[in-house]
């Protein structure tokens, strides 16, 4: 979660999906096993108080994909993973 | 002199990473993942029944407005650049207007798996208390209106942050948990306003915080919705009497000012403290020769319970002391021969309030307060009874906002 780095020193640009998004709502709770507000109030406070860069929040599934795409070093999550080609997938199993 | 120099040197700092940052924020044509600026605006309304709180009219006002930009820019792997500008309008809360948030440059001194250190150069936020870097971000605390025990709002321009260099040591791991140590030392300009509202209009010399040092250590245990905190603030003030004619006289002042707190984030419970204990040294000011040193005393509890995803409900208890071997204010009162009440010794206030998300940036806030004692009320040197004539007094407050 505090990783801001990959092992070959590339930035991790981390990618979401607005906070009352269904998907980012169960990414939240079931993979990071932690609440929505919990995110925000973290995540808040790096981008209004200067302490830091929070994830940068799209609108739909659609363009999280096409910005990781776009953008070395990228991460995001989605539901389903067809039309996947340049990017890595990493299937998270329960 | 050096103080002097010091000063000068820190504004300078601070208008070059203005000029930068508004050039970053206008040069949109950079990498999306290398600049990013976001903001809020939240306007309400408030109305106070039975002090100057807001106003000294007691009708309901609409000043309730705060506005805020910011921009954030990676100049390199290690180094960033951080501003925001807010504009503020809380009545007699605080000065009214728009000022430099933050300005800062932001320098990733180390980090590996576990550790991560970075150092603050410039004017950054208080980090130290529970909601004290989040207190102008509407949408970021707990509520409109913030305990003021903790958050005084006359003394928001100097607790909020101040100029100079802050560190931030953080360490991770699946064993202990994550660890935040915060060390900040720099001073805070004091506008006319400010001075006014903490001393009162009638001193006419000058005031200037020669120095702030604050820790804070927060700790989370591995997989624990619970983290705790501690904090110590130590900072001096020097008033310099006005020699064309001054009620008052040259005074040092001190304070010194520790903090507990803990919060709980469950799933649909959120509850949260934080405990405090202060040393206010005053030596000279109302004649050469007054010196007191009294130890206030303060708390709140907070819980807040998420119906669904949309509504969420808060209720909170506080309680300030100015001076704990006189939590009743009699000795105040028998001090002042009367003219100052026992009430202005203490502040109590219960507040309910709800929030609800229109979307996941648009929130409509309200609350409601009955507070007793007016120890929390502005000027804190020279109490003003004749417009605070009313022990239990009540405010509500509801505010729109919207961020991105």
């Amino acid at each position: 979660m505090r990783q801001t780095q990959w092992a070959n020193g590339l930035r991790i640009t981390a990618y979401v999906l607005p906070r009352q998004h269904s998907i980012h709502l169960r990414f939240t709770k079931d993979k990071l096993q932690m609440f929505p507000y919990q995110l925000d109030r973290i995540w808040n406070k790096l981008t209004y108080s200067g302490l830091g860069v929070a994830p940068i929040t799209v609108n739909t599934p659609e363009e999280l994909i096409s910005a990781i795409r776009k953008t070395p070093g990228a991460i995001g999550y989605v539901e389903n993973t067809k039309d996947m080609e340049a990017v890595n997938v990493v299937q998270i199993e329960k | 002199m050096l103080c002097k120099l010091k000063s000068k040197t820190i504004e300078n700092l601070l208008y070059v990473l203005s000029a930068l940052l508004s050039f970053v924020v206008v040069n949109i044509e950079a990498a999306e993942q290398d600049l990013h600026y976001h903001g809020f605006i939240a306007q309400g309304v408030i109305d106070v029944n039975g002090s100057n709180f807001v106003n000294d009219n007691g009708e309901v006002s609409s000043k309730l407005t705060e506005l805020g930009i910011n921009g954030s820019y990676q100049l390199s792997a290690n180094l960033r650049l951080a501003g925001q500008i807010v504009y503020l309008n809380g009545g007699n809360r605080f000065a009214e207007g728009l000022r430099v948030d933050y300005a800062l440059l932001d320098w990733s001194v180390y980090k590996n798996s576990n550790w991560q250190a970075n150092l603050f150069l410039g004017r950054f936020k208080n980090n130290h208390w529970l909601y004290s870097s989040s207190r102008d971000i509407p949408f970021a605390r707990p509520s409109i209106i913030l305990p003021q025990s903790v958050y005084f709002d006359g003394f928001r321009d100097i607790a909020v942050g101040a100029d100079g260099a802050a560190i931030k040591i953080s360490r991770s791991d699946d064993y202990y948990g994550n660890f935040d140590f915060n060390f900040s030392y720099g001073t805070s300009p004091i506008s006319d306003k400010q001075a006014d509202i903490i001393l009162s209009t009638d001193a006419k010399g000058d005031v200037k915080q020669d120095s702030d040092i604050q820790i804070s250590l927060y700790w989370q245990p591995t997989f624990s919705s619970w983290r705790f905190g501690v904090s110590y603030l130590d900072t001096v003030f020097k008033y310099q009497e006005n020699s064309l004619g001054d009620r008052f006289f040259d005074a040092d002042f001190s304070f010194q000012f520790y903090t507990v707190n803990a919060l709980y984030e469950g799933e649909s419970w959120e509850f949260s403290g934080e405990v405090f204990q202060e040393v206010f040294s005053t030596e000279g000011f109302y004649v050469p020769t007054f010196n007191s040193e009294p130890t206030g005393q303060g708390m709140y509890v907070q819980s807040r319970y998420k119906i669904n995803r949309e509504l969420t409900l808060l209720a909170r208890y506080e309680r300030f002391y100015s001076d704990k071997n006189d939590k009743d204010g009699k000795k105040l009162e028998q001090e002042t021969n009367g003219t100052v009440p026992a009430y202005f010794a203490y502040q109590k206030d219960t507040t309910i309030g709800l929030s609800y998300d229109f979307s996941s940036n648009f929130r409509l806030r309200f609350e409601y307060h009955w507070l007793q004692g007016t120890g929390r009320l502005t000027p804190v040197v020279l109490p003003n009874p004749e417009v605070n004539n009313s022990k239990n007094w009540q405010l509500w407050a509801m505010q729109l906002m919207y961020w991105f």
